[in-house]
């Protein structure tokens, strides 16, 4: 006969399993039922399931950075709608980062309360990337609004759904405020259809393992990744380690913006001080809290366990510290639309202060995405076109492992458009996509290279927006290893005319038949280049990653023949290190 | 008809089993010979020979053969695939580099990307390009070739994939190319992309053409030696090998185009579950195959399996249409263990067959769901595979005692149900997956279960799941092999158009349909006798303008003039079913599909007819909690359990390669095709 401790354990764990699934059935739910590419192909979306309290029991994630905008979203409700004041049928929205939980204010979010016998018991909640929800620009994401008044609708928490029914005054609201609103309409009612399925799967849950069981297994749940937790940070050496990372455009110009974090490991705690990190900036790279935690709650699973459950639980034994009013916790009016280009150097950030405890598990400076939307009129249809495109940069290296050529790093994780799908869509000719030879950091173990990529603009009327990081300061070597390269937009590259666009701007002609060139940073190197395998660097140099020039130069590998001459190598590298 | 039979052969990695069906009577004679994964034709070559003897049929009889085979897949995951150069566009030599710009994992930093299947050093770039607008074409000259060439020589390349931008819509850059290629290098295998995959989206045709590149001399070196060892055993027919779709195709189609055949291991128990389903009335189905380390899932709706477009194979996408098998890290070798906050986990870890479970005796100390099974009395506890390897109960209980309920403060038998209860959650997700997730309802399916797991498992999951009936067909081995001998000779062809769906873009489709139609008679002229009933199916995927996903919709036979509205209005529909709203939007049409399917001879139904002697062989204790705890259990040999035979759970089904448990409560009827019938009771 089943004991009652093991029927008990056995419910805690099917309910953990259930939550889970219930996650990813409402994510299939949003993507299938969605309108917009954004959310449909793209996916950029995610779903949390939280208890009364606010705490996060399940999460379907696609990018690390959504949590930024479901963290607070349930204490921000519960403040505006009391627990005893919801009923079932309700169904919450808010985007606002001061007043509604959110991170920046595309990201649309619903939660919508389960009951069991006449009280609130969870929260169901999901987030939509909406690719419009008004302000200066289209998109309303652009690094150089000084002021959230600018970057289109604030939502506080609403109620969008009462009692089953649709409140439509409200969906009005979003319509009337949106550049597209036969999308949004679209995405709103996915949201809501995501969360009904949500609730659904939650009352069965309950009416299965029966209210109290089930209560107490969300504690158990949260109670197991706290100990999951605890146990991979007590693996870690104790210390406390400081960074600093230079933010290099404030959106609006070349700027010279500090971070710095303080990590301490104590026991089986983890604290993330931010203090002296400098003030907000007047562009549109702030992060607010959420957004700051989120970064760190990647940053822990990717440095301490990848394989942590994503629950609040977890995050129990993490403290994080951000001063009021800096980058990392901007207060109203800062401007935050484009804060997925400081969270990735951000990462950089937490990264390099574990490199100074656990070099073996980090990665060098990593080179983030870099952005451009393109639009114009295309002559093939007389229409008003806008293509947004984000391009990779490249990881850094790892202590035993080169970094990944052009790949997207840390907190952001979207795909590439393909180049003919492009080329039907838009009036555009993609002349070149390709690694950036050179680029990478040299070190015993290479950054990853960077990417190029030439358009040549058919359009009447061309526009040009673009936003990167990391075209002044370089993403930084580890060990002797060296700096990646620093990313760069050119006009008319290789004419006569050609002209280096700054790191942020908005508006900027461009002639039809002209050509714009986007180049990525890249990724930085590990130890020291001189103790690299000669046969890698060989291997490097016939694949044309790493010139011979820089075999010779950066490597102190000497090739002849198209093999290593091993006596010309030694004596090179003895001389230089004697 | 004389004398005629139909032979198929599943080579495994560890078995290959053979079937050899008499068309006459459907007379079955089956046969399993241990692998030679050096030269699989060599086990295959010695087993037919012994299978014909025990049939006391002539060589020469052997009038069709169906041959499943992993040498694609195998050469993928061992990385010997040939040496590949790959010749592109100029400014695009990097595509198969970039890919499409993902980390391979969001939070795990420590995976690298996968290396790419033809080094940087063998992709040459050529001044070519076709524009789409704003620009003349660019087209390749001889001399650009030269270094090229003289390059891809010195590096011995033994297959060359071709890859220009646009060569779906227009392939003339490169067949030139590949004929240049082709004069200067005689004796490569030349792999332009519009022949391999003629749609857009680079990346992915490229990859796919690149995989097809590596795989073809090393498949073409093995159909030669298998044909050369059918030639020798006399066998009237050569071999036709299955793909990932379902269908077969002749040796000269599989060695032009090995990499269909990537994903075929699943899918000829697929192909075999829906034969033996069908047969016994139920064409909704969702196959439930479980091996030692994976669970494999498939829905299928009357009588049609569900196809992906695309698939992974090692980090690189194949598209093309394929089975949609939905693989889990879940089987019998499932390793189960506590994690650091103390809740019990299966898998995905697995003791695979060394040292496998722990009641091997093979070294094993890690306890596995096999390992449960055994403790619970589910499965014999003292001898496996009918007999023929002994087993340890008491290293099964020392494992579970050791790793899970020690741990866990529960008793052995404790223990073991909750790893069953744990893995049946993992297999859960794995069906919702393919059903709730899709918008289907797993109740209105029945669940075909085989392999050497599934039917040990499957009646647990059915029932939380509300699903009535499962099905257990007469044997795993037989299953996969029977499904290579039913299987249809099929070919796919697609051609990326992009066109407004209208009057005004139907002459250009039609145009697309024509090529298509044409590429299927040059195909079907080659693979198929003349005169054999073949079945074309039409279509075509669309879009609304500015999506980036297409759906499929079936082209309906009507006049030129009907199609667009029947098409729009069958677009709008799918979309309704699939994504829950349509809207007035502008469609697109985007790839023009053709499917040739052409019949084998089938075999009548296999009657069910039982071995003589009682079917009861005795009884054990088995452990179910629905049962309150242990409770004595009938066991059953299931090879003589008769047409009509009824029982009710709890009781144990035995044979040789798999066994099925019905629980307290749970009926079971063997039909007159000796499947069984197992109605499931909802969860208490």
């Amino acid at each position: 006969m089943a004991s009652g401790i093991a029927a008990d354990r056995m419910a805690v764990e099917i309910v953990a399993h259930r939550l889970q699934a219930a996650a990813e059935e409402m994510m299939a739910t949003l993507v299938r039922t969605a309108y917009s590419p954004n959310i449909k192909e793209r996916r950029d979306c995610s779903v949390g399931i939280f208890d009364a309290k606010g705490q996060l029991l399940a999460l379907t994630a696609i990018a690390p950075l959504h949590l930024s905008s479901l963290l607070g979203l349930v204490a921000h409700v519960t403040r505006r709608f009391p627990l005893d004041t919801l009923k079932p049928g309700d169904g919450i929205l808010a985007n606002d980062p001061y007043h509604g939980g959110g991170s920046h204010l595309p990201d649309l979010t619903v939660a919508t309360p389960v009951f069991a016998d006449g009280e609130v018991v969870a929260f169901v909640c999901n987030i939509a990337h909406h690719s419009d929800v008004g302000g200066r620009v289209p998109g309303s994401e652009s690094a150089d609004c000084t002021s959230i008044f600018q970057e289109g609708l604030r939502l506080p928490p609403v109620r969008l759904v009462e009692g089953g029914e649709v409140r439509q005054d409200i969906v009005e609201i979003v319509l009337l405020n949106s550049r597209t609103p036969g999308e949004r309409e679209g995405d709103l009612k996915a949201q809501i259809a995501t969360n009904a399925t949500g609730v659904r799967r939650m009352q069965e849950l309950l009416a299965r393992f029966g209210r109290e069981a089930t209560l107490a297994a969300f504690d158990a749940i949260l109670a197991h990744g706290e100990a999951r937790a605890r146990a991979a940070i007590a693996a870690l050496p104790r210390g406390s380690w400081t960074n600093e990372e230079i933010i290099d455009n404030d959106g609006i110009a070349a700027a010279e913006l500090r971070t710095r974090v303080t990590v301490t490991a104590a026991g089986d705690t983890l604290r993330f001080d931010f203090s002296g990190t400098d003030p907000q900036m007047r562009g549109a790279r702030n992060m607010v809290m959420g957004a700051t935690l989120a970064c760190v709650y990647y940053a822990v699973k990717a440095l301490v366990d990848p394989d942590l459950p994503p629950n609040a639980g977890t995050f129990r034994p993490i403290e994080v510290i951000a001063p009021p009013g800096s980058l990392l916790n901007a207060t109203p009016p800062a401007a935050v639309g484009d804060r997925s280009s400081l969270g990735n150097v951000v990462g950089d950030l937490i990264f390099g202060a574990f490199a100074q405890a656990v070099p073996e598990r980090i990665m060098a400076g990593c080179g983030p995405l870099s952005a451009m939307t393109f639009s114009g009129v295309d002559p093939r249809s007389g229409r008003y076109f806008v293509d947004y495109e984000t391009y990779a940069g490249a990881a850094g290296a790892q202590h035993d492992q080169d970094g990944r050529d052009a790949v997207r790093v840390h907190i952001s994780g979207a795909a590439n458009l393909p180049v003919e799908a492009a080329e039907h869509e838009f009036p555009l000719a993609v002349l070149r996509y390709e690694l950036i030879e050179d680029s990478g950091g040299a070190g015993t173990f290479r950054g990853g290279l960077g990417t190029r990529r030439d358009v040549l603009l058919f359009a009447e009327e061309g526009r040009l927006v673009g936003r990167a990081l990391r075209q002044v300061v370089a993403p930084r070597g580890h060990g002797g290893g060296h700096d990646g390269t620093r990313g760069r937009f050119v006009l008319r590259p290789g004419d006569d005319t050609a002209e280096a666009l700054p790191a942020s701007f908005s508006d900027w002609p461009i002639a039809p038949g002209e050509v714009v060139r986007i180049e990525t940073s890249s990724g930085a190197g590990f130890g020291d280049a001189r103790r690299r395998d000669p046969a890698l660097v060989l291997a490097d140099v016939l694949d044309g990653k790493v010139g011979a020039a820089a075999a010779r130069e950066l490597y102190g590998v000497v090739l002849r023949d198209g093999a290593v001459d091993e006596a010309a190598t030694e004596a090179l590298r003895a001389g230089v290190r004697a | 008809m004389s004398d005629r039979y139909a032979l198929g052969v599943d080579v495994g990695g560890t078995f290959t089993d053979l079937v050899l069906i008499r068309l006459s009577n459907g007379a079955m004679t089956t046969h399993k010979v241990p692998s030679t994964p050096d030269d699989p034709s060599r086990a295959m070559g010695e087993g037919i020979a012994e299978l014909l003897r025990l049939a006391g049929a002539a060589a020469g009889d052997v009038g069709w053969f169906g041959h499943g085979t992993t040498v694609a897949t195998n050469a993928m995951i061992q990385g010997r695939t040939a040496r590949t150069g790959l010749v592109t566009t100029e400014g695009f030599r990097d595509t198969l580099e970039i890919r499409r710009q993902r980390q391979p994992h969001n939070y795990n930093i420590r995976i690298p990307k996968p290396r790419p299947p033809v080094p940087r050093r063998l992709r040459f770039e050529i001044a070519e390009r076709l524009f789409l607008m704003g620009r003349d074409p660019v087209a390749p000259r001889r001399e650009s070739l030269d270094p090229v060439i003289a390059a891809l020589r010195a590096a011995e390349v033994e297959s060359i994939a071709i890859c220009f931008l646009h060569a779906y819509l227009d392939p003339a850059h490169e067949r030139q190319v590949a004929a240049w290629l082709e004069a200067a290098l005689p004796g490569v295998f030349i792999c332009p992309s519009h022949e391999i995959l003629a749609e857009f989206r680079e990346y992915e045709r490229l990859s796919t053409t690149v995989l097809n590149a590596g795989l073809g001399p090393v498949m073409s070196r093995y159909l030669d030696r298998l044909q050369a060892r059918c030639e020798g055993l006399g066998l009237g027919c050569a071999p036709h090998i299955l793909q990932s779709n379902g269908g077969v195709a002749s040796p000269r189609e599989a060695g032009a185009k090995p990499v269909r055949t990537l994903a075929s291991g699943p899918a000829a128990g697929v192909t075999g579950a829906i034969h033996a389903c069908v047969a016994a009335g139920f064409p909704d189905i969702i196959t439930f195959d479980v091996g030692g380390t994976s669970l494999d899932v498939c829905l299928v709706e009357n009588g049609q399996p569900a196809i992906a477009r695309e698939k992974e194979f090692g980090g690189w996408p194949v598209r093309f249409p394929m089975l949609d098998v939905h693989s889990v890290g879940a089987g019998g070798g499932s390793i189960a263990w506590v994690d650091a906050g103390g809740f019990l986990q299966v898998g995905p870890q697995s003791a695979g067959a060394h040292p496998g479970p722990a009641c091997y005796d093979r070294g094993g100390t890690r306890p596995t769901v096999t390992d449960a099974n055994v403790v619970l009395g589910r499965l014999h506890p003292e001898r496996l595979l009918g007999g023929r390897m002994p087993i340890r109960r008491d290293l099964a209980e020392k494992a579970i005692a050791e790793h899970v309920a020690q741990p866990l403060g529960m008793t052995v038998e404790e223990a073991a149900a909750a790893i069953l209860t744990i893995l049946n959650e993992t297999m859960l997700r794995a069906v919702r997956l393919i059903s709730v997730e899709q918008g289907h309802d797993p109740r209105r399916f029945a669940l075909a279960s085989f392999g050497g797991g599934g039917p040990l498992l499957s009646q647990a999951l059915a029932a939380e799941l509300g699903m009535r009936t499962v099905i257990v067909p007469p044997g795993p081995g037989l299953l996969c092999a029977l499904g290579l001998l039913v299987a249809d000779v099929r070919s796919d062809f697609s051609r990326t158009c992009l066109l407004p769906l209208g009057a005004e873009a139907m002459p250009a489709l039609l145009e697309a349909f024509a090529a298509l139609d044409a590429e299927a008679d040059r195909w079907q002229a080659a693979e198929a006798a003349a005169g054999t009933p073949a079945r074309r199916q039409r279509a075509l995927d669309m879009r609304y303008q500015g999506q980036s996903h297409e759906l499929t919709v079936p082209v309906p036979d009507l006049p030129p003039a009907q199609l667009p509205a029947a098409l729009a209005e069958a677009f709008a529909q799918e979309h309704a079913r699939v994504y829950g709203y349509a809207t007035g939007a502008a469609v697109q049409a985007v790839t023009a599909r053709l499917s040739l399917s052409v019949a084998v001879a089938r075999p009548p139904a296999a009657s069910g007819d039982a071995a003589g002697g009682e079917a009861r062989i005795g009884s054990r204790r088995a452990w179910f909690a629905e049962a309150g705890g242990w409770t004595d259990c009938p066991v059953y040999d299931r090879a003589r359990l008769a047409p009509g035979a009824r029982l009710s759970g709890p009781a144990i089904l035995e044979q040789m390669d798999t066994t099925t448990i019905l629980h307290p409560g749970q009926a079971l009827r063997c039909d007159a095709g000796g499947n069984l019938l197992i109605a499931v009771a909802e969860p208490g």
